[in-house]
């Protein structure tokens, strides 16, 4: 057992003893070392069923947004989701008070889709295991390292927020770790254009992006509007642009790139390339960040009198 | 019902599907109610010569303006969009406009992004007292369209000529009132 799943189960079972929190969203041991699932802890003699491990792949502010009012929850949280927790903060999805962040200082997490690309069979796998930043796995036959870039869920490679910058626990220090530059988009803007056009020609628009997506919180998506909405049903090129471009700018200034959506992808679009593009225009035009303030005006939702525009 | 059927009349054509030689660029034009509708008024009935290539439509405000509005003008084909609204202090809704500056500013690099020359996009302050300004900012951006020719359009190519017959049908069987 490593140290953090240690010091989130001794959390987790004093915020259940005091009864502080109802409940503690965390993760547990999925069907392979290299899957987690979220579990929900109502009792503290449960709290053995939490564990940390570089599987814990999932953004479980999801689950807080849909436990709010119903008392206070306590929430393990990485980075990224706790970005995410400070939007529905923001947004007044939930409330502060109503949440205890666990944070946990995360090196990357494992994309189980790219283990057997990586030339890993998760079959055999026996066990998998962060440390100082690098990653190790056990097929059978010893422990062997793995190299991050070829596992990991590609949105943490990224990362540059590996430390909650919002929790009321912290638990283990920064990895010594610098984001990668995303090299993915071409220069030429045709080339772009016939980039995306390529892309969006797979998505069959299972919306699993979209269900995936802490910050996709509406009752009723565009998407679902009968009988002719705003982009029909059709899956077909100019449809699927439209469903990925509209749901990009619903997500500028909001989403924190946790990367859960190009993780889910059946069809390996890749979704974070063109969010990433979307908040660091967010970060260059009004010096904004997503989820990194609880207390800050959502960006579009407000203005200033100076703002970039038009000339007069 | 409020929706309207996926037929639009005169799409048919766009996509760069016109017959060589006769393009035209086609530009959606979203215009606030209050100041930039009545200066595109101003410059008509002021009998101020500029192209007719911009397809108007009246928004209450430049706030109004959802960025859809705009993916959708490209998604559709159009070879620009013109968005045009009140100057900043102007706005009829007091600052409707400021909104509309942040998204629409994001948006324009967004375009980027997506491989769209941010010269197809203009988002522009037109008072309903410039009509002269608005017939020249109109002769500008046509004039840049027509150099950069026509949109390749978004998306890989499908078939956008559903026979309308079959999509009269269609449309009545959702329950829309077909044109």
């Amino acid at each position: 057992m490593n140290s953090q799943t240690e010091q989130i189960r001794t959390e987790a079972r004093r915020l259940l003893e005091s009864g502080e929190v109802s409940v503690v969203i965390g993760y547990g041991p999925g069907s392979t070392p290299a899957r987690a699932t979220p579990v929900f802890v109502r009792r503290a003699e449960d709290v053995d069923r939490l564990f940390w491990s570089p599987a814990c792949a999932q953004n479980l502010a999801l689950y807080v947004r849909e436990q709010a009012g119903r008392g206070k929850v306590a929430v393990v949280a990485k980075g990224c989701d706790a970005r995410s927790i400070a939007t529905l903060i923001q947004e007044k999805q939930i409330r502060r008070e109503d949440v205890h962040i666990i944070g946990v200082s995360c090196s990357g997490v494992v994309d189980p889709g790219r283990l057997a690309p990586a030339g890993l069979d998760e079959g055999t796998l026996k066990s998998l295991a962060a440390e100082n930043g690098g990653l190790k796995a056990d097929c059978g036959d010893g422990e062997v390292p793995l190299e991050r870039e070829a596992v990991l869920k590609r949105a943490c490679l990224f990362c540059d927020t590996p430390v909650p910058p919002l929790s009321d626990t912290l638990i283990g220090e920064a990895p010594p770790l610098q984001p990668a530059a995303d090299q993915t988009l071409p220069e030429d803007l045709d080339a772009r254009r016939e980039f995306w056009a390529e892309q969006f020609s797979k998505c069959v628009r299972c919306y699993a992006c979209r269900q995936v997506c802490p910050a996709c919180y509406c009752k009723e998506c565009f998407t679902d509007r009968l009988p002719v909405g705003w982009v029909s049903k059709r899956i077909a090129g100019p449809e699927n642009w439209m469903y990925h471009t509209t749901r990009a700018f619903h997500l500028a200034g909001r989403c924190v790139g946790c990367g859960e959506c190009e993780r889910v992808c059946p069809a390996g679009i890749p979704i974070q390339t063109l969010m990433r593009r979307m908040a660091s225009e967010v970060d260059a035009l009004f010096g904004y960040r997503a989820g990194m303030d609880p207390d800050a005006e959502p960006v579009l939702a407000t203005y200033r009198d100076d703002d970039d525009g038009p000339a007069e | 019902m409020a929706e309207t059927p996926e037929v639009l009349e005169g799409t048919e054509t766009m996509n760069g599907q016109a017959a060589e030689g006769t393009w035209e660029p086609k530009i959606l034009g979203i215009l606030c109610n209050w100041c930039s509708y009545a200066g595109a008024d101003l410059a008509g009935s002021a009998r101020l010569q500029h192209p007719p290539n911009v397809r108007i439509v009246r928004v209450p405000c430049s706030g109004r303006v959802d960025p859809q509005f705009v993916l959708k003008g490209f998604m559709r084909g159009f070879d620009g969009v013109l968005v045009s609204g009140c100057h900043p202090g102007d706005c009829h809704y007091a600052k409707g406009n400021y909104y509309a500056r942040r998204r629409l500013t994001l948006l324009t690099r967004f375009l980027e992004t997506m491989g769209i020359p941010r010269e197809r996009f203009q988002f522009q302050w037109v008072s309903a007292s410039e009509g002269a300004r608005w017939a020249e900012s109109v002769r500008e951006m046509t004039e840049r369209i027509r150099k950069l020719g026509p949109f390749q359009g978004v998306g890989r190519p499908v078939p956008l000529l559903i026979p309308v017959v079959a999509r009269q049908s269609e449309a009545q069987a959702v329950g829309v009132e077909a044109r």
